[in-house]
């Protein structure tokens, strides 16, 4: 068990918890309004437990674990009279990231996750600040309920997830400007400071530093009968610093995803290539997902076929949520991961995340 | 002795008037056209889902409509806009339209972008509160709609709803007007969040003294049979 998930996190959750269920469904606690100004607080907590199994030939071992996840989010607008809109959103939450952990370690910490500032109006969305980027934004991809499924929760205890989009630059700094639908087509395009993670690692071949990232998102989508139709396209590119020894990001995806009567079907390809990778990564993914989700409860599956130069993996996920009160869901994932690498080694692992979220 | 004829003429505030009246009525011909709807108080369209909507003043384009129960709300003569004013038991809203009337004349492939600003009141508090609706619309090609009242020859009006803040499309709504009735026949609405469509059709149109409450509540229970 982690040192976060701690009797201290789990007695709070059920008091917030109680809180929480206790206010009326409809209650919009958190949101203020007044002239032209709101403004929105999301506290979430949520506990999760997940069971795992990992074969990797020699044995198998299993295990569980369990994790205190918290997230604060404040989201405040200004309606200008001619209907732009400005904003500032900020987010900060409990964080697990494999790439960002030196070591690839799990350890809980609590950081800032988006902090951006944006202008609507009419014709585009202008966003500066740490946030995802449009390569992330516009991408249609296999569709994703319950924790995450195939890019998910359960890499938190065992395997790594699909990308389902180009490997772009994250929530690095950047000013992205998205223009408004023109016909259901849309796109984006984003420039940012340098994308860097690991930089307290002694080894600058573990340091990620890739400069002048720029992502590129087009999104087209209309309703066709009764079926809403969507397609995509995006690249991103960057340039890696020769002190890591990586390669530059040049990574591309498309995508397409239908949506009827609260089904959703969607696909996509990914050319990773060797994208911040070293000695010749050659990543692709094709990955693929039906879900069904009427707000209340949602169910799906979703698959992923991940090939790169020393080894392919094949995902697949079922998941679903439910959502018994509007500030409580519930949420598991079933995964299932299979590595075999060129040397004819196999590694398989199987994890069962579930999780329960309060929201206030 | 030659006689001077006298040559009709104005004076400048007589002149003054014609060219503003003149230049008013090409105004309003450019930006609404000759087939904008013509309502009279009365004209009544009673729908298959039980939607009823009744004209009970009109001011200028102005349209004051009732709604089943009878609660009142305007509407500019495009009924594809946002309505300018309403009211319920807890608040009171008024709405600006930013560019929202360049959609006629209604000739295929026209197109508009325009905003929606609200502002609404809590009667109880005084508190207020702004809004903003994002839409953009455009004239579809002409289609034969065959709905309950009949087949018409309509001419549909798309348009989709956009996040005020993200400006994603959240929704698309058609509405098929049929010049013939002066009014849509059928309104069509798709969630792109979900993917969820539903539609409602014209049943019957009542106008004058036709457009009572007995014979408005006979149709609603005609429909509520079938």
């Amino acid at each position: 068990m982690k040192n976060a998930f701690s009797s201290l996190s789990i007695a709070g959750l059920v008091l917030g918890g109680g809180m929480f269920a206790g206010l009326p469904d409809g209650a919009r606690a958190m949101e203020f309004e007044r002239d032209a100004w709101s403004l929105r607080l999301d506290l979430i907590a949520a506990l999760q437990g997940a069971y795992f199994e990992v074969d990797d030939g020699p044995g198998t071992e299993s295990d569980t674990d369990g994790v205190f996840d918290f997230t604060a989010r404040a989201t405040g607008e200004y309606a200008f009279e001619n209907g732009w809109v400005a904003g500032v959103r900020v987010e900060y939450d409990s964080d697990f990231d494999e790439e960002s952990d030196v070591g690839g370690g799990t350890d809980f910490d609590f950081v800032r996750d988006e902090v951006y500032g944006y202008l609507a109006t009419p014709w585009a969305l202008v966003e500066i600040g740490e946030q995802d980027g449009p390569a992330d934004r516009l991408s249609y991809h296999a569709p994703t309920l319950g924790l995450g499924q195939i890019r998910g929760n359960f890499s938190r205890y065992a395997g790594s997830s699909a990308l389902l989009s180009p490997f772009d630059t994250q929530d690095s700094p950047k000013l992205v400007v998205t223009s408004a639908p023109w016909r259901g087509l849309r796109a984006g395009v984003s420039y940012g400071a340098d994308y860097k993670e690991n930089q307290d690692e002694p080894n600058p071949r573990r340091r990620t530093i890739q400069e002048n990232p720029i992502e590129i998102g087009v999104q087209y989508q209309r309703a066709v009968g009764d079926i809403v139709l969507g397609v995509s396209g995006a690249y991103v590119t960057a340039d890696a610093d020769p002190i890591t020894e990586r390669e530059d990001i040049s990574s591309w995806s498309a995508g397409g995803e239908a949506r009827w009567n609260n089904w959703r079907v969607g696909a996509a390809y990914v050319d990773r290539g060797d994208s911040n990778g070293r000695l010749g990564r050659d990543e692709s993914e094709v990955n693929y997902g039906v879900a069904w989700d009427n707000r209340k409860w949602g169910v799906a599956a979703s698959g992923a076929t991940i090939d790169r130069s020393s080894r392919s993996r094949q995902l697949a996920a079922i998941g679903g949520f439910y959502r018994p009160h509007r500030r409580v869901f519930l949420r598991s994932d079933l995964v299932y991961s299979d590595v075999d690498f060129d040397d004819g080694r196999q590694e398989d692992s199987i994890v069962f995340v579930t999780e329960i979220e309060f929201r206030l | 002795m030659t006689s001077k004829r006298r040559t009709p003429s104005m004076k400048p505030a007589q002149a003054m008037g014609l060219a503003l009246a003149a230049g008013l009525y090409f105004a309003w011909s450019s930006v609404y056209g000759s087939d904008v709807p013509d309502y009279a108080v009365n004209d009544t369209f009673v729908y298959d889902n039980g939607r009823v909507e009744r004209v009970v003043a009109v001011e200028d384009e102005d349209i004051v409509w009732a709604n089943r129960s009878g609660r009142q709300y305007v509407r500019k003569n495009s009924f594809f806009t946002p309505i300018l004013s309403w009211e319920s038991r807890s608040i009171e809203g008024e709405r600006r339209l930013r560019g929202a009337y360049a959609l006629w004349p209604l000739e295929t492939g026209r197109s508009v972008q325009f905003t929606a600003i609200s502002s609404i009141t809590e009667k109880e508090s005084g508190k207020k509160r702004r809004s903003v609706q994002r839409w953009q619309c455009r004239i579809e090609k002409p289609q034969t709609v065959s709905v309950p009242a009949g087949e018409f020859e309509t001419t549909p009006i798309k348009c989709a709803s956009l996040s005020r803040s993200t400006l994603r499309i959240l929704s698309e709504r058609t509405w098929y007007y049929a010049p013939d009735v002066g009014h849509y026949v059928k309104q069509r609405r798709t969630n792109f969040l979900t993917g969820v469509t539903s539609e409602f059709a014209l049943a019957a149109t009542l106008e004058g003294r036709m457009a009572n409450s007995a014979r408005i509540k006979a149709i609603l229970n005609s429909l509520d049979k079938d």
